[in-house]
C-alpha cells in the first residue's frame, strides 16, 4: 500500500505493466532478429512487404525462411504491442480536448502506416523500384506533428505525464521506422541491403532502451533524489557507458556485418573501455552508502550481464575468427564471412548480441534511476486515477506536483 | 537543452554516420590481397542415379544427400582420395586462375569478351557483397545462408547452367546470366538485382562465368584423377597438362555460347489457334512430348535427380512462378534448348512455330480463362 512517503504512479499501473510487457515482446523480436543474422538469413525470402499471416500460407520448412518469417510476425507483434501502449499513454492525458487530439492523431498515424504499408505491398514484385506514397507519407507526417504538438504543449503547461506520451510517441515511431529498416533491407537489398541491415541492428538497440526506458518511467518514482554529489558522479559515469555502450554495439554490428579488421579491433578496444566504465559505475554506486540501494538492483545484474558479455564475446570471437573456426581449413583461403555457421556458433553470436542488448538496457535503467526526479512526484488528481482506472487511495494520499514538468 | 544531452545527441549522430561511412555504404568490400580460393574437399558427383528419389532434400544436408548418391546406384568421389602428388600438381597449376583480389583467366589464347581481369575483380567485389553468403567463395553452393535455404544454392563449379538461350543447352551467354541476376529466380531465395545498374550485374555475371570456369577446370581434374581406369578419361600422370587442356576445352565452350545465333524475333500472336496447337504438340508423344515428365501438366511429375546430384521436379505448368522467367522468349528458350542439366531435353527438331506454339500454351497454362474452351476442359476437368 502506498503512503506518504511513495510517490505515485505516473500512470496507472496496468500501462506500466503493459509497458513491461513491450519490452518482453521485443526482446523476442530481438532474439529472433538476432538469429536472422547469426544464420545469415535475411535475404532467406527475397519477397517484402508480406501480410502478418503470410507464413500460414506460405509454410516452407526451410530454416532461414521460418526464422526470417518468424522475425516479421514478431515485428508486427511490437508494432501492435507499442500501438496500444502508445494510446494508452495518450489516454492518461487530463485536458480532455488535448486527449482526444492527440488519440485522434495517432489512430490515423496507425492508420496511414497502414496504408503506407499497403501501397508498398501492391508493388512488392521484384526488381520494380520503390515510389512511396506521397499521400500516406504526408497524412502520417501530418497526424506525427500534431501529436507531438500536443504533447509539447503538454510539457510546456507541464501537464502530468506529458514526458511519458512524447516518449511512448517516439516509441511507437522508432518501431515504425525500425521495421522500415527491416523491410527495406530486404526490398533494396541490392542497393543498400547489407549496410541496412547493420543499421536495422543498431536502431534496434535504440528502439529497445527507449521501450525499456518506458517500463522504468511509467513505474513508481523513487521517494527521493540522490544526494547531490552521489548523483552528479552517478549520472556521469553512467551517460558514459551508455554512450560508450552504444558505441560498443555499432561496432559490433557492424562486426556481424562486415567484418574487417577495422571493425575487429575498434569493438576489441572499446570493449575494454566499456568494462572500466561499468566497474566505474558500478564502484561508485556501491562504495558510497546512500546511492548503493538504488543501484543495488540494477548494478548487480549490470555486472552479472558485463562478465558474461565479456566470456561470451571472447568465444563468439574464437568462433568466427579463431583457429577453431577454421576447422582445419588453411588460414590462406579463410574468409570469416564465407563460413557455414554452426549451430552452437549462431548460438555464442546470438547470446554476446542479446547480452549486449541487456548490458545497454541495463545500463539505461541505472542512468534513468539515479536522475534528479522532475517536480518529486505528486498526487494524481481525482479525475485522472478515476478515469484512469488506477487505484484511487495511493493517488489521493500524496500532493500534486508537475511530473515531467 | 542540458549539455549533456547535447553531447548525447551529437555522439548519436557522429556515432550513426560513422557506422554508415564504415560499412561502405554502396561501396563494395575488395578481397584481403593474401586470400586465396579454397581446395575443394567435398565429394563429386560423377553419375546420378536413375532411380526416382522419394521426394526433396532437406535445407542444410546437401553433403549428406550427396554422400548418400552411391548407395542409391549413383557414384560420387572423394577429393581426399586423389593422389596428393596429383592434387598438389592441379591446385598449383589453378593459381594461375589468380586470387579472389586479382582474378583472371588469362592464358595461352585470347579472352572472350567481358572477361578481362579489371573486369573481373570489379565482378569479384559485387559478387562478395551480393552472392558470397549463399554460392561461397569459389562458387561452390556453400555459403553460410545455404545451409538455411532450399532450393539449394547453385554450385558452379560443375559448369553447368539451366537457363540457357543458346538453343543447345551447353553454356548459357553472359546475357542469361544477367538475367537470372537481374530477375532472380521466383519460388527460391535468389533474389532480383533489378535495381543495381545494368555494368554491375554484367560484372558479376563475368565474375560467375570466371568460377564456372575455374571450378570446371578442378572439377574435371580431380573426376579424372579419381576415376582413372574406372571409364573415365585418362590424364596420364599429368593433371596439369590436363588442367590445361580442358580450360581450353570449357573456354572454347563460352566463347561458342556468345557468339550463337540471336534468339528469334517477336513471337506470333498467342491467339486461340496457336494455344490449341501447343496443346496438342505438348500431349503428343513423338511431338514435343512435354506430359511425359509434366504428367497431369506438371501437377503429378515425379522427382529426379539433377547432374549437381540434388533433387529436381520437372514445373507444375499449371503454377504461374517460373524459376526461368515466364517472358514468351524465356519459356521459348526452355523448350527450344532444354534445361539439361536438370534433365529437360532440348527440341531441335520442332520449327520455331511449333516452340512458340507450345509456350503459348504454357503461358496460359495457369490461367484458365486464357485457354480454349475444349482446351480449358482438358486441362481442368
Amino acid at each position: 500500500m502506498t503512503t506518504a512517503t511513495q510517490p505515485a504512479r505516473p500512470v496507472p499501473r496496468r500501462l506500466h505493466a503493459w509497458a513491461g510487457l513491450t519490452v518482453l515482446v521485443t526482446l523476442v523480436l530481438l532474439v529472433l532478429g538476432q538469429l536472422v543474422t547469426s544464420f545469415r538469413a535475411g535475404m532467406a525470402d527475397p519477397i517484402w512487404p508480406t501480410e502478418p499471416w503470410y507464413l500460414l500460407n506460405n509454410y516452407r520448412l526451410d530454416p532461414g525462411y521460418l526464422i526470417e518469417h518468424t522475425h516479421r510476425i514478431a515485428g508486427f507483434a511490437v508494432g501492435a504491442v507499442v500501438s496500444v501502449l502508445a494510446l494508452g499513454l495518450w489516454w492518461t492525458e487530463p485536458r480532455k480536448a488535448a486527449r482526444w487530439v492527440g488519440l485522434l492523431a495517432l489512430v490515423v498515424l496507425l492508420g496511414a502506416f497502414g496504408e503506407f504499408h499497403r501501397a508498398l505491398m501492391a508493388q512488392r514484385d521484384p526488381g520494380v523500384a520503390v515510389r512511396v506514397p506521397d499521400r500516406a507519407v504526408g497524412t502520417m507526417l501530418a497526424a506525427l506533428g500534431v501529436v507531438l504538438a500536443v504533447g509539447v504543449s503538454g510539457m510546456v503547461a507541464g501537464t502530468r505525464g506529458a514526458g511519458l506520451r512524447l516518449l511512448g510517441i517516439a516509441g511507437l515511431v522508432a518501431v515504425m521506422v525500425q521495421g522500415l529498416f527491416g523491410g527495406f533491407r530486404v526490398k533494396l537489398n541490392e542497393l543498400v541491403g547489407t549496410d541496412l541491415a547493420a543499421v536495422h541492428g543498431v536502431f534496434g538497440q535504440v528502439v529497445f532502451c527507449i521501450l525499456v526506458a518506458l517500463a522504468v518511467l511509467t513505474g513508481r518514482p523513487t521517494p527521493a533524489d540522490l544526494p547531490a554529489p552521489a548523483r552528479r558522479t552517478l549520472g556521469r559515469w553512467s551517460l558514459a557507458l551508455v554512450g560508450l555502450l552504444f558505441v560498443q554495439l555499432v561496432w559490433g554490428a557492424l562486426v556481424r556485418h562486415a567484418p574487417d579488421s577495422l571493425n575487429q579491433r575498434l569493438h576489441l578496444l572499446t570493449a575494454f573501455l566499456a568494462v572500466a566504465t561499468a566497474v566505474g559505475l558500478l564502484r561508485a554506486g556501491f562504495a558510497d552508502p546512500g546511492a548503493r540501494p538504488r543501484v543495488a538492483a540494477v548494478g548487480w545484474v549490470l555486472g552479472v550481464l558485463i562478465v558474461l558479455q565479456v566470456t561470451l564475446g571472447v568465444e563468439a570471437w574464437m568462433g568466427k575468427f579463431g583457429d577453431e573456426a577454421r576447422r582445419g581449413k588453411p588460414a590462406a583461403s579463410y574468409l570469416a564471412e564465407a563460413q557455414p555457421v554452426t549451430e552452437r556458433q549462431a548460438a555464442t553470436r546470438t547470446a554476446h548480441a542479446l547480452t549486449g542488448t541487456g548490458v545497454l538496457a541495463a545500463a539505461v535503467a541505472l542512468a534513468l534511476r539515479v536522475r534528479p526526479r522532475a517536480g518529486g512526484g505528486g498526487r494524481v488528481s481525482d479525475e485522472f486515477t478515476a478515469r484512469a482506472g488506477a487505484d484511487p487511495a495511493p493517488a489521493l494520499a500524496l500532493t500534486t506536483a508537475g511530473e515531467g514538468r | 537543452m542540458p549539455v549533456a544531452a547535447r553531447i548525447r545527441g551529437s555522439l548519436s549522430g557522429a556515432v550513426a554516420a560513422l557506422a554508415v561511412g564504415l560499412s561502405g555504404c554502396g561501396k563494395p568490400p575488395p578481397y584481403p590481397p593474401d586470400l586465396v580460393f579454397p581446395a575443394r574437399d567435398d565429394r563429386l558427383v560423377i553419375r546420378v542415379p536413375t532411380v526416382a528419389p522419394a521426394g526433396y532434400g532437406d535445407p542444410g544436408r546437401l553433403d549428406a544427400e550427396l554422400a548418400a548418391l552411391d548407395a542409391l546406384g549413383g557414384k560420387t568421389a572423394d577429393p581426399a582420395a586423389a593422389p596428393a602428388a596429383h592434387r598438389a600438381a592441379l591446385d598449383a597449376y589453378l593459381t594461375a586462375f589468380g586470387t579472389p583480389a586479382a582474378p583472371t583467366l588469362a592464358g595461352d589464347g585470347p579472352l572472350p569478351p567481358g572477361l578481362i581481369p579489371e573486369r573481373l575483380a570489379e565482378g569479384g567485389r559485387l559478387y562478395r557483397r551480393h552472392c558470397l553468403q549463399c554460392h561461397g567463395l569459389g562458387g561452390d553452393g556453400r555459403g553460410p545462408t545455404s545451409l538455411g535455404i532450399y532450393p539449394h544454392a547453385r554450385d558452379f563449379r560443375r559448369g553447368a547452367f539451366k537457363f540457357v538461350s543458346t538453343g543447345d543447352g551447353g553454356k548459357p551467354r553472359a546475357a542469361d546470366l544477367a538475367r537470372t541476376i537481374r530477375d532472380g529466380l521466383p519460388g527460391s531465395a535468389m533474389p532480383a538485382f533489378a535495381l543495381l545498374p545494368e555494368d554491375q550485374r554484367e560484372a558479376m555475371a563475368a565474375f560467375v562465368v570466371y568460377l564456372s570456369v575455374r571450378g570446371q577446370v578442378e572439377f574435371q581434374t580431380l573426376a579424372a584423377t579419381l576415376t582413372e581406369g574406372d571409364g573415365g578419361p585418362s590424364i596420364e600422370g599429368e593433371p596439369a597438362e590436363f588442367a590445361r587442356q580442358r580450360r581450353g576445352v570449357i573456354l572454347r565452350d563460352w566463347e561458342r555460347a556468345a557468339a550463337a545465333p540471336p534468339a528469334p524475333a517477336a513471337p506470333p500472336p498467342a491467339d486461340e489457334a496457336a494455344v490449341r496447337r501447343g496443346y496438342e504438340l505438348f500431349t503428343t508423344k513423338g511431338a514435343a512430348d512435354c506430359a511425359t515428365c509434366h504428367e497431369d501438366f506438371g501437377r503429378m511429375a515425379t522427382y529426379r535427380y539433377d547432374v549437381w546430384g540434388t533433387v529436381v521436379r520437372p514445373a507444375d505448368l499449371t503454377a504461374p512462378a517460373r524459376k526461368g522467367g515466364d517472358r514468351p522468349e524465356e519459356v521459348f528458350h526452355r523448350i527450344r534448348g532444354g534445361i539439361q542439366p536438370a534433365g529437360m531435353p532440348a527440341h531441335p527438331a520442332l520449327t520455331d512455330t511449333q516452340v512458340w506454339d507450345v509456350a503459348h500454351f504454357v503461358r496460359a497454362l495457369p490461367f484458365p480463362r486464357d485457354l480454349p474452351p475444349d482446351v480449358r476442359a482438358k486441362v481442368y476437368p
